[in-house]
């Protein structure tokens, strides 16, 4: 796992991939930031409220060629003929995005460091959505691998992982217009954002850890199965 | 060391391979010969666990590649067909992945130094393998199967778009790491196969149609004390003149060549060469060339492939439609077929026209 890790996260930062995904990132946390400032609230909700949509669109870009380049180059061949396990292949790649994505967050960090200094940050909240934004971004990111373990195609990969997120992301919009209480339940749990908010109000909700981490697993195991199937399947 | 069994994969409702079974012993280099979409590919990614088998065995050292597939995968160094590089990485950087991926216990930097010797890509070290020609990822690509120094090396078409100096290059190198391993090669190129290895397994539409040393196929295919003899002067004397000897069988032109040159095919009981050329002094008919009608592995080949496709539609001439309809996918195979088929029937229709012309 340590070298598949090792090569996927050295990738990322000898391409202009990561450096997109950082550098904008930046740039537009940095904008909403700004205007936060100037308007002078000591609170970042709607900086981090802005964050979410810019992981719907970034994040896809993260994970779209995981896999979907290593059959595209047939490098999967070396991978899956080499004597590792599935599960590090899948686990290496998963933690290379995941590190670019906490060293993202990590920069930010900034922007409380500067608000400490001027003001009174709500600390409580803002370790709660930083918290939740590392277990959001491993969410999103695992449904990215698992859609880019699908096809061959970066850009069919992106496209359709960007077009769950958002569907996800949506989901949220239309639960009050559900009166049955057993369909708004099973939306809720489809409502990969909803989850989140808990941390923004500092609390540490063991539930949504837990529902979290089920997403993680569920796609990571579903993309250990894609790459195995071809394998196993007769 | 390797040992095959009956393995058999469908796509779908298309046969790649056909219950195909051998076996491969310790310091043997097998070739592994057929036509494009024969199944050489698909073979080789069975025995490396890249697709599993619909049905049948692998079992490399005893370790069945899908029962313990980290045991056997550690004695495989596979370079496929197109070889698995990381165009952005350099060829140290991407050496040293490989290394650390097959978990590789021996001393990293002398053990990639000596492979980048074996395979002469020193030079090109700190290049960027995007950048490199074909011969050198080619080799790259060769330098990664090496990697561990694994005991069965599985190499399919490793001198696919080379040129002619690096093909003999290749195949040297392999015959080299051939004399303490165990090598399976792949290629649709019969020169190489009889250049390099010591067993030759033919493979057709899924099917392994014949399995023998390169010299035993030869002998096996072609006709006892069959010559090809091209003669100058009066075919209709020299023909004269060849029947007459005791021992000759049957004899006639095989081809014609310019002005009063014929080539004779001559078939006889026991071997005519001495006699052929005694009596042809005699009558002042000089013999131009003479060989004996052993066919080269290349004819083989088209006569096993080509048998084994008549023998199909033999069996099954309504099959035909249908077996196209499958192959819709497969048509570099039809591709292939078609090719030997126009080539053999002009040669025969050759031969008509000549005899014809006596």
């Amino acid at each position: 796992m340590k070298a598949v890790f090792k090569r996927e996260f050295w990738a990322y930062l000898n391409a202009p991939i990561g450096y997109i995904y950082i550098g904008v990132f930046l740039a537009l946390s940095g904008y909403f930031y700004a205007l936060n400032i100037l308007s002078g609230i000591p609170s970042l909700e709607y900086v981090f409220a802005n964050c979410v949509i810019l992981f719907l669109f970034l994040i896809p870009v993260l994970t779209m060629k995981i896999l979907a380049e290593e059959k595209n180059q047939k490098t999967d061949q070396l991978l899956l003929t080499a004597p590792v396990k599935t599960q590090d292949i899948v686990l290496g790649k998963f933690f290379a995005a995941l590190a670019i994505h906490t060293v993202t967050l990590a920069i930010t960090f900034l922007y409380v460091i500067v608000i400490e200094i001027h003001g009174k940050p709500y600390y409580s909240e803002i370790f709660g959505t930083y918290f939740g934004f590392f277990l959001l971004g491993a969410a999103f990111i695992s449904i990215g691998e698992y859609i880019s373990s699908l096809t061959e195609n970066q850009v069919i990969s992106a496209v359709s992982t960007f077009g769950i997120l958002f569907l996800l992301y949506v989901i949220d919009w239309i639960l009050p217009l559900f009166s049955n209480q057993f369909i708004a339940a099973i939306l809720k749990y489809a409502a990969i954002t909803i989850w989140y908010e808990d941390f923004t109000n500092g609390i540490l909700s063991l539930s949504s850890v837990v529902y979290y981490l089920s997403v993680i697993f569920v796609f990571l195991y579903l993309t250990m199965y894609q790459l195995d199937r071809r394998r196993w399947k007769s | 060391m390797i040992e095959i069994q009956n393995l058999t994969k469908r796509f779908g409702n298309k046969v790649a391979l056909d219950n195909v079974s051998f076996t491969v012993n310790k310091g043997e280099i097998l070739g592994f010969l057929g036509p494009n979409g024969a199944g050489k590919s698909t073979t080789m990614n069975i025995i490396t666990g890249y697709i599993s088998s619909t049905e049948g065995t692998v079992k490399i050292d005893g370790h069945d590649i899908l029962l313990e597939p980290i045991e056997a995968k550690k004695k495989i160094g596979y370079l496929p067909e197109q070889p698995p590089l990381y165009m952005d990485m350099t060829v140290d950087e991407y050496l040293s992945f490989v290394y650390e991926i097959k978990g590789c216990k021996l001393d990293k930097a002398s053990h990639l130094d000596e492979i980048k010797e074996v395979v002469k890509i020193k030079d090109v070290e700190k290049r960027k393998i995007k950048n490199l020609s074909k011969g050198y990822k080619q080799r790259v690509g060769l330098a990664q199967a090496l990697i561990g120094n694994p005991d069965v090396l599985i190499l399919d078409e490793p001198t696919v778009g080379l040129d002619p100096k690096q093909i003999i290059e290749m195949r040297n190198l392999i015959k080299e790491l051939g004399k303490d391993r165990t090598v399976i090669l792949s290629s649709h190129i019969m020169q190489e196969i009889s250049a390099v290895c010591e067993r030759v397994i033919i493979i057709n539409k899924g099917k392994i149609v014949a399995s023998d040393t390169p010299e035993n196929l030869s002998r096996r295919f072609s006709e006892t004390n069959s010559v090809i003899a091209r003669i100058e002067g009066d075919s209709f004397q020299v023909l004269d003149t060849i029947n007459n000897i005791p021992e000759v069988t049957s004899a006639k032109i095989y081809s014609k060549k310019d002005d009063g040159v014929c080539d004779y095919l001559i078939e006889s009981n026991t071997d005519i060469r001495r006699a052929l050329f005694f009596e042809m002094a005699k009558i002042n008919c000089p013999i131009i060339m003479l060989r004996s009608n052993e066919l080269s592995l290349e004819e083989i080949f088209l006569t096993v492939t080509n048998d084994n496709a008549a023998a199909e539609q033999a069996q099954n001439p309504e099959g035909q439609a249908e077996g196209q309809a499958e192959e819709l996918s497969g048509e570099l195979e039809e591709g292939q077929k078609e090719q030997v088929n126009p080539g053999l029937s002009n040669n025969e229709k050759g031969e008509d026209n000549d005899e014809s012309g006596i």
